[in-house]
């Protein structure tokens, strides 16, 4: 992997409301997706990224900036794979303040870190969706949810019969 | 929030469309594989878009201790309590039929629709209450085979059917058993708030030092895993916690990533065999497998990770590892020729080592203690990371080599409010930080008790053990503003690497309390270019934290110095 030395490559992202967003290559390629375009050279110019607000595209940005393989401090590569385990739990404790958004902007997170395929920020925000839907009843999730219960009732009857297992 | 707010805010939500069902099936799948079987079956009843969540989901995960408790069983009936008719009609089935059903359910959609999306892992881990009783085998052997059969490229299988604490009720041991350091003057508490341990020295449940050796075992069933379908190479991860090995001869799976072994009951060869039949493990974990006493890993030689936990008898650990960069030790003080390296050391990076009080019984000499120093020597030139962890922070570890590639450095152990020398933390901290000249970062997790990686919690069960769940209720902060912080600067030095290179300082589960003050205050008020100061509290009532937190505030020296407190 290219390392960041001071020639760091910057790569243009551009929001499809019009603002754009100079970032290191290698932050950039936090994203698979954008990795992908990059090695497929279709990275000469800007990389419009669509459907993702600049709003949306700056957290994602922040996100990646912070995951991205760093350097130390003092400049020695630690080009090591190896999370060690104390920057991991810096990286905990950061990700714990980074996700405290509210549900929309949670939502658009996961359709960003989808598209743009950042497999930690997506997992980061499943996760925290999951830990406010779990331990909830039906009822607390449909509310939660806004999810309108479409099924007729022998239809429901039938998924409870048929998931018996998990109704115990 | 006031109610009206609540209602204002409920209002607004229902105006938003459902986006979490409106979301494509893949990533929809992504994010509920995060739930456990369970709630994935009743997610199918929310609504139709949901119907065949359990095809689409690319884990089957179910992970408990207790049977899940069920509201109403009894009914009174003339004074008496007696099982309802629901309960009767409809007796809790066991637990395996919810794995059964996510995983069998998977294929249940009809025709036209795409089979289920492919297996990326199978999780169960049932508390040792739980058990595996040996009616179950068969269905277990289906789950196995039905994982393997419907893998995607990369498949993780994790089977503990009974999970125990590797090492049982620590904080008892360091009670029953305090070691003493001359060298740092430190004495345990007598009796105090932070001390968790039951106060009876052996109660009738049983559990005992030293878990999981063969006279230990545990007299219900044990699965035996059924090695002649373990031939698919999607296989990436393995965690088998007590279950019975028995790896046959011919065993190969030169595909397998990471292996993590916990309370085997083989003997040691199988656990051998099984190893070297991995050739190309990266990650290799081996927890209270009470039975080895030597391990070889000259086959191995891809590893970059691996971890020795609560292995009571091991004695002699033989590495030929070019590419190991994180080591982990937990349990007691190894002797001198525990780990040998052929074909040159390793660079590790990330080393943890953890004197794990129950491991360690009666026998901490200062005599034994020093023998950590020949095992710590081996790693001290490349470690950049250096986790030390004993029942008392620092306290095993002052006579530690110069770790002078060190960056990070993790001390996590007790530092108890009341004991007859408050200054014996700081001075233990002081001593380690003498010994890393180029820190950055220093983090200390101060415990309430010891920690437990396998989130299982004894107290539940002690039932005669109420005051002591008392204890635990009530907070832990601590800040007499008339307690004496000084610390004696005859026995405690300032560290170089304070004066000149930390610059981040993160205090985690910080209580108060004198010993800990003077701790963190010679530490903050002595990191002349301190930039970062992250403390996080124990829980306890506000103000308590506000007056902590005004004080490091007023400690810091540096003007310059961003505070985060939480």
């Amino acid at each position: 992997m290219a390392t960041r030395e001071a020639g760091k490559k910057m790569i243009m992202l551009k929001s499809p409301d019009g603002m754009e967003f100079e970032v290191e290559e290698a932050v950039a390629m936090e994203s698979q997706t954008i990795r992908k375009m990059i090695e497929d050279d279709c990275a000469d110019t800007a990389i419009l990224i669509p459907n993702i607000n600049s709003k949306i595209l700056s957290r994602v940005i922040e996100y990646c900036n912070k995951h991205v393989p760093t350097t130390g401090a003092t400049g020695a590569a630690a080009s090591d794979t190896v999370a060690p385990a104390a920057l991991a739990e810096d990286l905990k404790i950061w990700d714990a303040e980074f996700i405290k958004v509210n549900r929309a902007t949670r939502f658009n997170l996961i359709q960003a870190a989808s598209y743009l395929n950042i497999k930690g920020l997506l997992d980061l925000t499943s996760q925290t969706t999951i830990d406010t839907i779990s331990d909830n009843s039906l009822e607390e999730i449909r509310s939660f949810l806004s999810t309108k219960n479409d099924y007729l009732p022998e239809e429901e009857q039938t998924i409870r019969r048929e998931n018996q297992w998990a109704f115990q | 929030m006031s109610h009206s707010h609540q209602i204002v805010e409920l209002e607004r939500e229902r105006e938003r469309d459902d986006r979490l069902s409106s979301l494509s099936d893949v990533v929809l799948g992504h994010i509920l594989s995060f739930l456990d079987a369970d709630e994935i079956g009743r997610a199918a009843a929310l609504s139709r878009r949901w119907r065949d969540v359990l095809a689409i989901v690319h884990t089957v995960s179910l992970d408990m201790d207790e049977q899940p408790k069920r509201p109403i069983i009894y009914d009174v009936v003339d004074d008496n309590l007696i099982y309802s008719t629901e309960y009767i009609n409809h007796p809790p089935a066991p637990l395996s039929s919810i794995v059964t059903g996510a995983l069998f359910g998977r294929s249940r959609r009809p025709a036209p629709a795409p089979g289920p999306v492919p297996l990326r892992a199978l999780r169960v881990c049932l508390g040792v209450r739980l058990g595996y009783n040996p009616d179950q085998k068969t269905t277990v052997d289906q789950w196995v085979t039905y994982a393997l059969k419907h893998a995607g490229p990369d498949l993780e299988l994790d089977l503990r059917l009974g999970r125990d604490p590797i090492c049982k009720h620590p904080d008892r041991a360091a009670h029953a058993r305090p070691y003493e350091v001359k060298a740092v003057g430190w004495k345990p508490p007598e009796t105090n708030a932070d001390d968790h341990s039951p106060l009876g020295t052996d109660d009738d449940d049983g559990d005992d030092v030293g878990s999981s050796s063969e006279e230990n075992f545990r007299g219900y069933g044990e699965y035996t895993v059924p090695w002649g379908g373990f031939s698919c190479p999607a296989l990436r991860s393995l965690r088998l916690g007590a279950c019975r090995i028995s790896p046959p001869a011919a065993l190969s799976m030169p595909w397998l990533e990471a292996l993590r072994l916990t309370q085997v009951p083989d003997e040691e060869e199988h656990v051998q065999r099984l190893i070297s039949a991995c050739p190309h493990l990266v990650d290799l974990t081996l927890e209270a497998c009470g039975t080895v006493t030597t391990l070889s890993l000259l086959g191995n030689t891809r590893l970059r990770s691996l971890a020795l936990r609560c292995c009571h008898k091991l004695a002699t650990v033989v590495i030929n590892t070019p590419e190991l960069r994180s080591f982990e030790y937990r349990g007691a003080v190894p002797g001198d020729s525990f780990l040998t390296m052929v074909g040159g050391s390793p660079s590790i990076m990330s080393f943890k080592v953890d004197i794990c009080a129950i491991c360690v019984g009666e026998a901490t000499s200062e005599e034994e203690l020093s023998k950590l120093d020949s095992f710590v020597q081996q790693f001290v030139s490349t470690t950049k990371h250096l986790h030390l962890s004993c029942a008392f922070m620092g306290s095993s570890f002052a006579r530690l080599p110069a770790f002078t590639s060190l960056r990070h450095l993790q001390l996590i152990g007790h530092v108890p409010r009341d004991s007859d020398d408050p200054a014996a933390a700081a001075a233990a901290t002081s001593k380690i930080l003498w010994k890393t000249p180029n820190l950055e970062t220093l983090s200390l997790l101060f415990e309430v008790k010891r920690r437990n990686p396998n989130k299982y919690d004894p107290k539940e069960y002690d039932r005669g053990d109420r005051s002591e769940g008392q204890l635990l209720d009530a907070h832990l902060l601590n800040c007499n503003k008339y307690d004496s912080l000084d610390v004696p600067a005859s026995s405690v030095t300032v560290p170089a690497c304070l004066s000149s290179r930390v610059r981040k300082i993160n205090l985690l589960h910080y209580q108060g309390g004198r010993a800990q003050r003077m701790l963190v205050r010679f530490l903050v008020r002595n990191t002349e270019v301190l930039e970062k100061l992250y403390c996080g509290f124990a829980e306890g009532p506000l103000w308590i934290q506000m007056e902590l937190k005004r004080e490091i505030e007023r400690w810091a020296v540096n003007g310059k110095t961003s505070t985060e407190f939480r």
